[in-house]
Order: structure tokens, then C-alpha cells, then sequence
């Protein structure tokens, strides 16, 4: 049993619409003990224009897993007396009305843990989904989110979000929260329980515990949580002290997992104001998805003026902030694609539910690679879009967008791609490639500025195998097949590349995670 | 304008102006070549580039530093 399925006992149901003069501030101050990170919550809600706040307070004789919380808390710290649990749920109705299907805005389960030698009680966000504050429209793709269902004093409700969950520094720290919004939105049950992550990664709190002066979660502790409920872990490391230096840029692996519609963890060397000889303390944040701008500057000037010598243009160019969850400010912030520096790096842990190989970094090199063998060797049909493509790629300025997809995602997508002439792919080309396309695999979709971030079109795509080394030298291997306007290339068994007509000859639509993807956890409700 | 976007705006130019085309469309006759794998298409660029990342995923796959 989990917070949201536990019946509460109703503390008060709240108007808290500006016009009834309520202040996010007062409440909170008065009854919250002016908690920062409840504050960032309800101004969410209020973001969302909440016209309600439903408080109830749950006992640990209804919750198993508030009994374990608290098993755990009384094993790490003998002074423990007890705790006090308040589900907050946010509304778009006013209160005693009975909500409609869409008016749950989010929930908040505030708990404040009580200690015979402390003053005051030590408050945190045990956990709350929150419906982000903006959505694909608003060039915000969080494609992390899924469905929560709480149990309220009016009825079951569904709010779609991302899981956020704050340390409290004695049981659990930022690692675990960070890994609990991450794993959250990969699970079938759609959460896993400090317990279970501290029994995977061997804190007992006792002989082993964590947080305070015990420190947090090691890298291989965390791997070990991952991988013990049934995911793999990619680690992206750079500890320049240990002479490790990363010789590539940090985000282009994180915007790999990101754009794959999985979440990624991130963490980072503080910067000690006094500077000491003891090593500087380490932070960990989950991100669940980014942002992308349309008009950013930065792919042509980066070119033009700082003397990058690019291939290709990535699509993470136009990506303008990462949105994080960090368990010490809140959920849905905006963390600019360069506002962390790589003196500060240190750790990537890309969550996947299988072991993926060629990363996303490297699909993408070896994809660029055979379209430009392509272009190089077909240089010209004398149709408009397939001649454009080729010139896009030998002068090195296509613009290439790389995720995981599957299988039905990806037959799914072909069925509804149009050019603007109304051309779709033939049914006998889309069971061609049914036939050799495995379950999971690279898509690296290839366009061109203007055509990908203002028409969010693409001359076609390239797919990888995600289940195969790079091959050294390089060939054929990893190559399944590309769609590219008026030609399809598969790969027969003797490694060679064999072109094949389609009427489809104009450029298509991007792949859209909300719509195309199929759902990969059919007993969850993952939305994206 | 850079050598790359004077370079893209020359060849598409181009493209309006002439039809050579080396292959006939699939109405026509000749569709164009098959690609043989052969080690000469690939470029030293690239096989390098993967290379490197090998070579420090295999360096760091055991490191595990620090706390969070």
C-alpha cells in the first residue's frame, strides 16, 4: 500500500482562490512551518490556478508503508517518537463540490518526523505529483510523466506528473530521491520504496547507514538499486582528479537517454566557498525531461563564430533547458543546457530497461557515417527532397535527432507519415521492414535547420541496432535500414546496401513521443 | 555568410537549375547502385571519434567515486 491509496481523515477542505484572499505564503508560514519547498508546490498549483486545497491526515494504522518508514526511522535514531502525515490535494473546484474527472492538480504528502531531543519536528515532502506547469504545446516535452491515482475524501482521481520527493537526511538522501522520481516513471507499480532501495543497496541503519555525517549513496550502490528492480544503468563518469577526464560534452549522453523518453540521473561536485581538504560534498538531481526552442542561435553560431568543426548538427542544439526534479528545491525546474559546468560534473546514470549498445552519442556518429556514404554514393535522383538531402549531408549541415524506439512505435509512425502531396509509404514497404526490424532499436532521424525546428519535418531516417557493439573498423553491422524521400535502404545478407523505390518522395513529420510511442508497460499508465 | 551556408546556397541553386540526374526514379528504369561494404567509405574522423569512447567507457566502467 502506498500514500495514495490510504483513506485520510479530512483536516479541512480550503478556498485558496486569490479573490477569497488566501495567501500561499500566510498558510503556509502558519501551519507548514514556512517549508521552501512546499511553497515551490503551491505555487505550482497556483500556476494551475487551484481553487481548493483538500487537507488530510493519514495514520500509520491504515499505511504499511508509513509503518515501515517509521520501523526504519526508530531502527536509525533511538530519540524518534513519531510522525505526523498530511496529504495535501489540489484542486480547480472549490470545496465541498464534487470534483470533475481533470480538477485533481496534484498531491503533496508532507510528513513531519518528531525527536525527543529536537525542538521543532523535521519536515519534508515524502513524495508529490504535481501536473507540470507546461506541457508539448508550451515546447515543453516531459516525457517521463504517467498516471497517479489518489484516493480522496471525494472519490479516486488521476493526476499526470512526475513523482518528486525530498531527502530526509537520516533514512534516505538526495541519491534515493533522485532514483525514486526516476525509477517512478519506469516501474509498473509506479514507485519503489526506500526499503527496497535500501535493502538492494545494503543500508540497514545500523552497522551501514546513510545521511548526516554517514554520507550519501556510492555510484555502485545506486547501480545496484537499478539494476535490483529490473532496469540497466549507463554510467557516464568524469573525475578529473582520478585522471578521468570525459573527452566529450556531458549533455549530448544526457540528452541521449532524455530524447529516448527515458529519465536520467545527474550529479554534480559542489563548490565549497571555504575550500578544505576534506572532498567537496556531491549532489544528485533526476531529470524527466527538456525544452526546446525553435529560434535559439546557438546551432549556427556555435558553428560560424566558435569554431566548431561539426559534422552534423545535433538536435539537442536547440534544447534549452533540461526540466529536473531536485529534491532540495522541488519539482519542474529549468536547468539551462550549459548552466552546469564541467569542473562541477562528475556523474550521468542513464536509466534503460535493458542493456543498450551503441550508446546514443555513438549511434549517432556511425549513423551520420552511412548517410553520408549514401549521399556520397547516390548523390542525386533527380527528385527535390532525396537531391536536398544529399547536399544537406555532404556539406556537412544536417541536422540529426537520435532516440531508442520500438518496433510498433516505429510501424505506427510509418502508417500515418504523409508528404504534403499526400504520398504515404507503400504497404509493401512497411512489411519489408517489419520483417527485419528487431523489437528495439536506434531511430536517428535526419533534416535540416528550418525544416526540423520550424516545420518539425525531416527528410527521413536511419536506424541502428541498439543491441550490437560498434564494430572496429567500423561497418555495416550495426546498420538495419534508412527512409529517405523516394528511396528505402535495407541491408541484405551479404552486407550490402540495396536501395528500393517509394512513392513516399517529400519530407514527413518528426516522430512524436506523446503520439507515436506505443505503451511499453501495458499493466502501468505511462503516458509518453 | 560562412563557406558551408555559401557552399549550401551555390549547390541548391544548383539543383533547380539542372536535371542530371545520375538514376532514373522507380518509373524509369535504373534505380542507383547497391553499396558494398567496403573499409574505404568509412572516414578516420569517425572511426576515431568511436574509438575514444570505447577506449574511456572501459577505463571508468569500474569507477565509482564520491557520495550523493
Amino acid at each position: 500500500m502506498n500514500f495514495r491509496d490510504v483513506p485520510g481523515r479530512r483536516v479541512d477542505w480550503i478556498d485558496t482562490r486569490i479573490e477569497a484572499r488566501f495567501s500561499n505564503f500566510l498558510f503556509i508560514d502558519r501551519r507548514y512551518r514556512s517549508h521552501s519547498v512546499l511553497r515551490r508546490i503551491f505555487s505550482i498549483a497556483r500556476m494551475h490556478r487551484y481553487q481548493s486545497l483538500l487537507i488530510e491526515e493519514l495514520d500509520e494504522s491504515d499505511c504499511a508503508l508509513l509503518r515501515e518508514e517509521n520501523a526504519a526511522l526508530r531502527v536509525r535514531r533511538a530519540e524518534y517518537q513519531g510522525s505526523t502525515v498530511h496529504r495535501l490535494a489540489f484542486w480547480s473546484c472549490l470545496p465541498e463540490t464534487t470534483p470533475e474527472s481533470g480538477d485533481l492538480i496534484g498531491y503533496a504528502i508532507f510528513k513531519s518526523d518528531r525527536f525527543s531531543d529536537e525542538g521543532d519536528p523535521r519536515d519534508h515532502i515524502y513524495e508529490a505529483v504535481m501536473r507540470p506547469i507546461r506541457n508539448e504545446p508550451q515546447n515543453n516535452f516531459i516525457h517521463c510523466r504517467r498516471n497517479y491515482t489518489v484516493r480522496t475524501e471525494p472519490g479516486e482521481y488521476t493526476v499526470q506528473g512526475v513523482l518528486y520527493s525530498q531527502q530526509n537526511d537520516l533514512t534516505y538522501v538526495c541519491a534515493h530521491a533522485a532514483l525514486r522520481s526516476a525509477l517512478s516513471s519506469l516501474v509498473p507499480a509506479a514507485d519503489v520504496s526506500y526499503g527496497r532501495m535500501n535493502e538492494l543497496a545494503g543500508i540497514d541503519h545500523s552497522a551501514h547507514r546513510v545521511g548526516g555525517a554517514d554520507g550519501g549513496l556510492s555510484p555502485d550502490q545506486m547501480e545496484s538499486i537499478v539494476t535490483g528492480v529490473g532496469y540497466h544503468c549507463e554510467k557516464i563518469v568524469h573525475e578529473p582528479k582520478l585522471g578521468h577526464s570525459l573527452p566529450t560534452e556531458f549533455q549530448r549522453d544526457l540528452y541521449g537517454f532524455i530524447e529516448s523518453g527515458y529519465p536520467a540521473l545527474m550529479g554534480f561536485e559542489l563548490t565549497d566557498p571555504i575550500p578544505s581538504a576534506a572532498p567537496p560534498e556531491r549532489h544528485i538531481i533526476s531529470v524527466v525531461g527538456h525544452t526546446f526552442n525553435e529560434d535559439t542561435w546557438v546551432p549556427e553560431a556555435q558553428r560560424a563564430y566558435f569554431g566548431d568543426e561539426l559534422s552534423y548538427f545535433s538536435s539537442e542544439s536547440w534544447l534549452s533547458t533540461y526540466v529536473v526534479h531536485d529534491d532540495n528545491f522541488g519539482p519542474y525546474f529549468c536547468m539551462p543546457r550549459h548552466f552546469l559546468k564541467k569542473d562541477n560534473f562528475r556523474i550521468i546514470l542513464g536509466l534503460l530497461p535493458q542493456r543498450i549498445e551503441p550508446g546514443a552519442t555513438d549511434a549517432e556518429a556511425a549513423g551520420f557515417e552511412y548517410l553520408r556514404i549514401i549521399a556520397e554514393i547516390v548523390p542525386r535522383i533527380s527528385q527535390d527532397w532525396y537531391d536536398r538531402f544529399a547536399v544537406f549531408t555532404r556539406l556537412n549541415l544536417l541536422v540529426l535527432r537520435t532516440f531508442l524506439t520500438d518496433r510498433s512505435s516505429y510501424l505506427r509512425h510509418l502508417e500515418t507519415l504523409r508528404s504534403w502531396e499526400g504520398d504515404r509509404l507503400e504497404r509493401e514497404r512497411i512489411e519489408e521492414l517489419t520483417d527485419l526490424l528487431p523489437e528495439c532499436f536506434w531511430m536517428i532521424e535526419a533534416s535540416a535547420q528550418e525544416l526540423f525546428n520550424a516545420s518539425r519535418r525531416k527528410f527521413g531516417e536511419i536506424l541502428l541496432s541498439c543491441t550490437t557493439s560498434v564494430p572496429e573498423p567500423l561497418n555495416f553491422s550495426l546498420f538495419l535500414a534508412a527512409r529517405l524521400p523516394g528511396l528505402i535502404f535495407t541491408q541484405d545478407s551479404s552486407s550490402v546496401i540495396e536501395p528500393k523505390p517509394t512513392v513516399l518522395r517529400g519530407h514527413t513529420r518528426l516522430f512524436d513521443m506523446s503520439s507515436d510511442s506505443t505503451e511499453p508497460f501495458p499493466e502501468g499508465s505511462r503516458v509518453s | 555568410m560562412n563557406y558551408a551556408t555559401k557552399q549550401l546556397t551555390r549547390e541548391l541553386r544548383e539543383l533547380t537549375k539542372t536535371d542530371n540526374s545520375q538514376f532514373q526514379n522507380h518509373a524509369g528504369i535504373r534505380l542507383p547502385p547497391r553499396i558494398q561494404e567496403d573499409s574505404n567509405l568509412f572516414s578516420e574522423e569517425v572511426e576515431s571519434f568511436l574509438r575514444n569512447k570505447r577506449e574511456y567507457a572501459r577505463k571508468t566502467r569500474s569507477v565509482s567515486e564520491g557520495r550523493y
